[in-house]
């Protein structure tokens, strides 16, 4: 009898849980169905040499465990700093980025309080809404280029600005210069701010532009906690003349920068052009002839 | 114009092959466009979207467009070499065939110059090539050599055309429209076949002949020096130019055989293409096959003895079967032995197998061309740092080989399409009598004691 009983405990017991794992698995389902995915923002501030502000947001979401940029994002920038206000809309590209640029006369920093701005995504279907804030203060970052004992040297300055008069000077952050080159920047010296001053020395022997031998360089504080990336651009004429081949090396005369080929190359090139095009023409006069004789015929 | 018997009764032959479109031309032509069409469409899709949709990335810069271009280029030296030579010796059987070979010249002439276009990401800074391009570039010296090979190639074809031109001309009941017979009237430029005409038509074609021999040479070996004189592995090489000008007179005799055999069957042209030019041709073919086979074989010794790194990693790619192992063997060894054992055994030298494997020599010299480009372009001299595997190894997409199949299906279309507006058999030539050549009374040089 007891085990009758135990039987059928065992066999209901089974049934019911069959039925929950069944139904667990059905809702689990339905909710994965319809959960819409975390997204994130990533903001970068960024106050670039000509001071324009840029404000770069990036947008993610796991996707499959995966992180992956979202393309074709609505996003809102908000100036939150004494009343929430509308910047700007933007849709993120391909690779998930928009970039809001502020004009230069943007003010930041007012009164000494640090700014800030809040990027908003209102979510959609499938993603939920996001939002991410940066709070930064206005800096000036100047750098003065000097040659000091035959040593390039700059001396890099920042501080925070208030009300658009430099103050505070800038402390425990460190500064890098680089060189523009034709894909991306060079890292030519680095330093580190203290009291608000830096000095960096630099090399001398950085190719320059091939006439002119310019170079421009790039201060930059990266991605500093209170203040973003800020850089100051400057050219000069720091740059090494471009290395001369020796007179007797061949390679200057078939280099492609050079505006006129070896004169060898034109004579050979210009005997063997005219050879052909003047049988070329050659043939053009007899085919006019054999027209000619062909009237003459007819008439 | 008159027209002699014999020359009506060679044209009452061909006539039905320029007046009728047949029910198998027509769904040919249809199968032809369709596959232009899709090429055309992923031609849009490759200006649209960029060369991002080809398998074209930061080191394969090149792929299946240039491949194509040097195998275009080289078929074309068909009509420039064949025609021109045969024409010069004034050799008799040259006639049923040197129109193919003229069309052949003229046709991949044109197609191939397209593929640079393809192969160009910014085809509206072409005018810079105009504007700011440098003699000492040997991609100039290319520019410059195929425009003036396009140039003789049609001229010579049209010079060999002028007296069918007026024979149509002044033939009535043909069943052609008005257009096409005012064409005729057009380009035969009042040919009337009197005596100074006919002489002056002859000069030309002699002096073209003569020409188009050395333009053809420096076209291909132009195209050889943008490969071998860049510091490539496996590019830097002082037989790079003689070795494209037999790879090209190779593949160009592969496809005239192909050519011959295709409108032999299509036309009945049994009686006017024989066994006797499937013999020559093939005694070319074998010849070609075995000069190219030596060049490669000294081109892939030499390489292998010199050691250099690069040049090692690019031999290794080449004989390793997990690489490009099959690709090689079978355009080394297949497309150069078979021809040689096929042609060289005369049992084996029928019609239809000396057409075979030059269909196969062909298809082996397009692989070689291919094997050319690849693996050198994906074994660089300088290292690239933080660069992704998929963009150091070439892999074509759709978009290319849609395109490639659109050049081959151009170049087909094209023939057929010239095929129907003149016999593909030079009437005028082959109802004429055979050409004397000067007899030279052979003296015997021992004098019998």
């Amino acid at each position: 009898m007891n085990k009758k009983i135990q039987h059928s405990i065992i066999k209901k017991l089974g049934r019911s849980l069959l039925i929950i794992l069944c139904v667990a698995l059905i809702a689990g389902n339905v909710s994965a169905a319809g959960k819409k995915l975390k997204t994130r923002i990533k903001v970068e501030y960024v106050k670039k040499g000509d001071n324009t502000k840029q404000i770069k947001a990036t947008v993610s979401s796991k996707v499959k465990r995966k992180r992956v940029t979202l393309k074709g994002v609505a996003l809102s920038l908000f100036d939150e700093t004494d009343s929430t206000r509308l910047i700007s809309t933007a849709t993120t590209d391909k690779k998930g980025i928009t970039v809001f640029t502020l004009p230069a006369d943007y003010p930041v920093g007012k009164d000494g309080a640090p700014s800030v701005f809040a990027v908003r995504f209102d979510g959609s279907e499938k993603y939920k809404p996001a939002s991410k804030k940066i709070e930064i203060k206005d800096v000036k970052l100047t750098a003065d280029f000097k040659i000091v004992d035959s040593v390039y040297t700059i001396e890099v300055a920042a501080n925070e600005m208030v009300n658009g008069i430099p103050d505070a000077p800038v402390s425990d952050v460190d500064v890098y210069v680089y060189v523009k080159r034709l894909f991306s920047l060079l890292k030519v010296g680095e330093g580190y701010l203290e009291d608000g001053k830096a000095t960096i020395e630099i090399p001398n022997d950085i190719p320059g532009e091939y006439k002119t031998h310019n170079l421009e360089f790039v201060t930059m504080i990266p991605e500093a906690d209170d203040y973003g990336t800020v850089e100051n651009n400057k050219t000069i004429k720091w740059g090494a003349p471009a290395p001369k081949y020796p007179k007797y090396d061949n390679v200057n005369q078939r280099a492609l920068w050079e505006p006129r080929a070896p004169l060898w190359m034109v004579i050979t090139l210009g005997i063997l052009l005219l050879g052909v095009f003047y049988h070329y023409f050659l043939i053009a006069c007899k085919l006019y002839k054999i027209k000619q004789l062909g009237k003459n015929e007819r008439a | 114009m008159e027209i002699d018997n014999k020359t009506k009764e060679v044209l009452k032959e061909f006539s039905p092959q320029i007046e009728n479109f047949n029910r198998r031309f027509k769904i040919l032509s249809a199968i032809l466009i369709a596959i232009m069409l899709f090429a055309l469409y992923a031609f849009y899709r490759q200006e649209k979207e960029g060369h991002i949709i080809t398998g074209m990335r930061d080191n394969v810069v090149w792929g299946l467009y240039i491949a194509n271009f040097v195998f275009f280029i080289g078929i074309s030296y068909a009509g420039a070499l064949i025609s021109g030579i045969l024409h010069l010796l004034k050799v008799e059987w040259r006639k049923p065939i040197i129109r193919i070979a003229e069309f052949i010249t003229v046709i991949a002439t044109i197609i191939g110059p397209l593929y640079i276009l393809l192969c160009m990401g910014r085809l509206d800074r072409l005018f810079n090539l105009v504007l700011y391009g440098r003699i000492q570039s040997p991609i100039i010296w290319d520019v410059i050599a195929i425009t003036t090979y396009i140039i003789g190639s049609f001229l010579f074809l049209y010079l060999a055309m002028i007296r069918d031109l007026a024979i149509l001309r002044d033939t009535p009941g043909l069943k052609i429209g008005k257009f096409r017979r005012w064409s005729y009237k057009f380009l035969a430029i009042g040919y009337q076949g009197t005596k100074e005409q006919n002489k002056q038509l002859e000069e030309s074609i002699t002096i073209m002949s003569a020409i188009i021999i050395p333009i053809a040479v420096i076209v291909h070996s132009v195209l050889a020096w943008i490969f071998g004189m860049t510091l490539r592995p496996g590019w830097h090489s002082t037989i790079f130019a003689p070795y494209f000008v037999i790879a090209a007179i190779f593949s160009g005799t592969g496809v005239l055989i192909m050519a011959m055999w295709f409108y032999r069957k299509m036309f009945h042209l049994e009686k006017y293409i024989t066994k006797k030019h499937f013999d020559y041709l093939g005694m070319l073919l074998l010849i070609m096959a075995a000069i190219y086979g030596y060049f490669t074989f000294s081109e892939y010794l030499t390489d292998w003895y010199t050691s250099e790194t690069w040049n090692a990693r690019v031999l290794k790619k080449m004989f390793d079967l997990h690489q490009y192992g099959w690709w090689f063997y079978f355009s080394v060894l297949v497309g150069n032995l078979l021809p040689i054992i096929v042609i060289g055994i005369k049992k084996l030298r029928t019609i239809n197998n000396v057409a075979l494997v030059s269909a196969i020599a062909v298809l082996a010299l397009w692989v070689k061309r291919y094997l050319i480009i690849v693996p050198t372009l994906e074994t660089p001299l300088l290292p690239a740092q933080d660069t992704r595997m998929e963009w150091v190894h070439y892999s074509p997409t759709w978009v290319e080989w849609a395109l490639t199949m659109g050049g081959v299906a151009f170049f087909i279309f094209a023939f057929m399409m010239l095929s129907k507006y003149v016999p593909i058999v030079p009437v005028s030539l082959v109802s004429k009598p055979a050409e004397k050549t000067e007899e030279v009374e052979v003296k015997p040089t021992v004098e019998t004691v």
